[in-house]
């Protein structure tokens, strides 16, 4: 049975369209972290114009949940990741989760036999 | 934070004008329930028997919003249509009653038949997308989209608009149209059958493979306008480009378009191929790309394989019989038979490809079941109330207009106006027809609810359907104009298309996808019948060969229009960038 | 990894409100207009009195919009009480609004504000 860690942050940041998925397999390449999730959304910022056409533009939302000890690590690789310290490249936040369950892809060579 | 001894002004008017409560979530759950091993039983909820006050709350919001959308894209068109031909042409609306039921049919209908798209037919479409690629093989997909192609243009009567708009044809000023309009006719439609199942086919690969649409266009479009070019050589062949493009116009219609949109979706996602949220897209693009080259390829087989004075010898032998078959049959019969063709062999199709090749469930069975009843019975009504409202509307100020500039019979001292201030308002008149019959089109309904589904809300219906109109009205305009003036049609559209794909080069790839596919579904049952009914009103009046090309035309603007509007909501988004950057430099000097 | 420094948004929280598909717009420009400065927007489909109902459950819409805004926590009391006006929320059936207390966030903020603010760390 997979373990239930209690202490865990959420991860998720808003991006510009199209970079979810790089940054997804980012996270599985370099920390082998493979329950990240990511979903189209709109998005209404500041300087964009109230109405009118291009008002409000599609973004992705990438979601990622981690055990504490490596959630700041994670956190500061997506926003390098993402280029976020430059402007328009969207936003980054983290949450503390009270529960979560560790998902672990079963050994295949385990199978094999 | 306010401290001990101070109160924040904002919290002070808030208690002032909020009554704030705050309760605990855990004294509203019900209590978990045993049974007598002591294992808990499952929690259901009580199911809500709705008085008919409340029934009459829930259904108000949503009937009202549903009814609505659809009264506000028919009520102008009709509006502007009775005001048309009473102000301008000075004549009186024959058979008001009968006309306002049928509009009002037509407002029930869409409403219906959206609905169930919504809840029946899309989802349905979708379910099966997802499982088709998971459990067969490629093979059997493609084999699977290609027969549900041929079937979808069999299943549309839209081929039967364009036998109607032959009906002007005279087979001694075009023989190879008139041959293919009337001996040839079962092989016209089998090709474009073809045409389109060979392009879902290679959509459906796409989405496999995950390919860009943007070499496909090109790679489709040089032969077209090889071909076109070629043709309009010819001085006989030239006169049937106009049909292979309007066929190409018209082959994807309100059930199409929905259907291999959804199936498009669920394929592009279970093949799970690029995070693009429009990647179902592209097959409608195709779907009305190659039947134009399958319809110019049969063109030019018949013209190998006769000479025109062969067919004009032959079909004066035949003329007698052909004359006796009457196309339509006006009675409500033909509606209602239309609607459930349109509909339910293409849903057991899929549906025994579903249980018996994929042995799959039907998701939700009962709503989508529901739901494509819905589709079948607002296609009814919608149907009904187009012949007797929409278009009988539409063919009298159709067929009224060229009275502004010409002498007809059936209008009292017409020519009304002097010739230019004539063809000006027939002009107009094309466009705003074109734009306000657009915006009724259910076809483009369903991909406008599509596209901002896909794009999470940012992408607009209702600035689609403008986009869209827009490009169709434009186009129709610059249609009338072809036949008033006898523009050559590939003057047009060669030009059209090289502008398209210049646009197209430049534009980002989703905007590439939208803009294509919505080529197809601006010319459906709304458009088509009105188009056309002023397409044989200019054509009688001016005694053209043919009446085809205003389709294309109402199919190439919308390209350019949406293509247009995606570069400059680009060109916005990176102004308001550079703004407000500006914005933040100059704060750094103050 | 080079290290490169960024600047830590503290005292963050998170609002998110779920409403029928249709509404998110009307929410979010009333929470702008309360000091809001960008919100997220997405499609979600819900269940709940839907499937209590019965056949008459097909008038509840099952498409909901989720909008998530980012607020400084002196404003969120305001900004969540505006919404959750400007969404109907006081009707049965509207919807559900809840906030999120956030750790720690982090975006572009342009040098001079950084410098105004005397956060640089």
């Amino acid at each position: 049975m997979n373990p239930i860690v209690t202490d865990a942050k959420q991860i998720v940041c808003v991006l510009p369209k199209g970079t979810g998925s790089f940054i997804e397999a980012g996270l599985i390449s370099d920390f082998g972290i493979r329950n990240a999730n990511f979903h189209h959304a709109r998005g209404v910022s500041r300087i964009s114009s109230r109405d009118g056409l291009g008002a409000q533009q599609e973004k992705d939302v990438l979601e990622v949940a981690v055990e504490s000890g490596r959630a700041e690590e994670v956190f500061d690789y997506i926003f390098h990741r993402g280029e976020m310290h430059k402007p328009h490249n969207g936003i980054i936040y983290m949450s503390a989760l009270p529960k979560l369950s560790v998902m672990q892809l079963p050994n295949l060579e385990e199978f094999d036999d | 934070m306010a401290t001990d001894d101070s109160l924040s002004f904002g919290r002070y008017t808030r208690e002032l004008n909020v009554h704030l409560d705050q309760v605990s979530y855990n004294e509203m759950i019900p209590a978990i329930e045993f049974d007598e091993q002591g294992n808990e039983k499952p929690h259901k909820p009580t199911s809500i028997a709705a008085g008919s006050g409340d029934i009459y709350r829930l259904l108000k919001p949503y009937l009202s919003v549903r009814f609505n959308d659809q009264f506000r894209a028919v009520t102008p068109l009709a509006i502007y249509l009775v005001l048309f031909q009473i102000f301008i042409l000075r004549q009186s609306i024959a058979d008001s009653s009968i006309i306002t039921a049928g509009l009002l049919a037509v407002i029930c209908g869409l409403m219906l038949f959206m609905e169930g798209l919504k809840v029946g037919l899309m989802p349905f479409g979708e379910a099966l997308g997802i499982s088709l690629p998971a459990k067969a093989k490629l093979l059997t997909v493609v084999v699977v989209v290609f027969l549900l192609g041929i079937g979808v243009t069999f299943a549309e009567p839209a081929i039967g608009a364009l036998q109607t708009a032959g009906s002007l044809v005279d087979v001694n000023q075009a023989p190879y149209l008139y041959f293919l309009l009337t001996q040839w006719a079962g092989t016209l439609v089998l090709s474009v059958g073809v045409g389109v199942g060979l392009a879902a086919a290679l959509g459906t690969i796409r989405f496999i493979y995950g390919w860009s649409l943007k070499p496909l266009i090109y790679l489709t479009l040089v032969p077209v306008l090889c071909i076109s070019i070629y043709m309009a050589l010819d001085p006989e062949l030239s006169k049937v480009l106009g049909l292979a493009f309007d066929c190409g116009a018209v082959t994807t219609g309100p059930v199409t378009v929905p259907l291999v949109l959804s199936l498009g979706i669920g394929i592009a996602r279970a093949a799970g191929r690029g995070s693009d949220s429009l990647s179902g897209f592209g097959i409608v693009t195709l779907a009305s790309l190659f039947p134009i080259v399958a319809v110019m390829i049969l063109a030019l087989t018949l013209s190998m394989s006769y000479s025109p004075s062969e067919i004009i010898a032959a079909s004066t032998m035949s003329q007698a019989a052909a004359t006796q078959i009457s196309w339509y049959e006006s009675t409500p019969g033909v509606e209602i038979v239309g609607g459930v063709r349109a509909i339910v062999p293409l849903v057991i199709f899929l549906l025994l490809v579903m249980v018996l090749l994929l042995k799959e469930r039907i998701p939700h069975a009962k709503i989508v079941s529901f739901g494509i009843f819905l589709c079948v019975i607002g296609m009814i009504v919608f149907n009904l109330g187009l012949s007797y409202g929409l278009s009988k509307l539409g063919g009298q100020s159709g067929g009224l207009v060229p009275a502004a500039f010409t002498n007809l019979e059936t209008v009292a001292d017409s020519p009304l106006y002097t010739v230019s201030l004539g063809l000006f308002i027939a002009m107009a008149f094309a466009w705003v027809l074109g734009f306000g019959a657009t915006l009724a089109e259910p076809a483009l309904n369903a991909l406008g609810m599509t596209v901002e589904s896909l794009t999470s809300g940012s992408f607009k219906k209702s600035t689609l359907m403008y986009a869209v109109s827009l490009g169709v009205a434009c186009g129709i305009s610059l249609g009338v104009a072809k036949i008033i003036f006898e523009i050559p049609i590939a003057y047009l559209l060669v030009p059209g298309y090289l502008i398209a794909i210049i646009l197209t080069h430049f534009s980002n790839e989703e905007y590439v996808n939208i803009a294509w596919d919505s080529a197809g579904v601006t010319t459906g049952p709304v458009t088509v019948p009105l188009v056309l009914a002023m397409g044989l009103g200019f054509g009688n009046a001016i005694g053209a060969v043919e009446g085809f090309g205003i389709l294309s035309m109402a199919s190439i603007g919308p390209i350019i229009a949406v293509l247009s509007t995606g570069l400059y909501i680009r060109w916005k988004i990176s102004k308001s960038h550079v703004v407000s950057d500006d914005s933040l430099e100059t704060l750094e000097v103050v | 990894m080079t290290t490169r420094d960024f600047t830590v948004l503290t005292d963050v929280s998170m609002i998110t409100c779920i409403i029928q598909r249709g509404k998110a717009d009307g929410v979010v420009q009333a929470a702008q207009d309360a000091g809001a400065q960008g919100a997220t927007i997405y499609y979600g489909y819900g269940s709940g009195v839907r499937e209590r109902l019965g056949l008459l459950g097909l008038a509840v819409d099952v498409e909901k919009e989720i909008v998530t805004i980012l607020v400084a926590d002196d404003q969120v009391d305001r900004i969540f009480e505006r919404m959750y006006f400007a969404a109907e929320l006081d009707l049965p059936g509207a919807g559900i609004i809840y906030l999120t207390k956030l750790e720690k966030a982090a975006t572009y903020i342009p040098r001079e504000i950084i410098e105004r603010v005397g956060g640089a760390s």
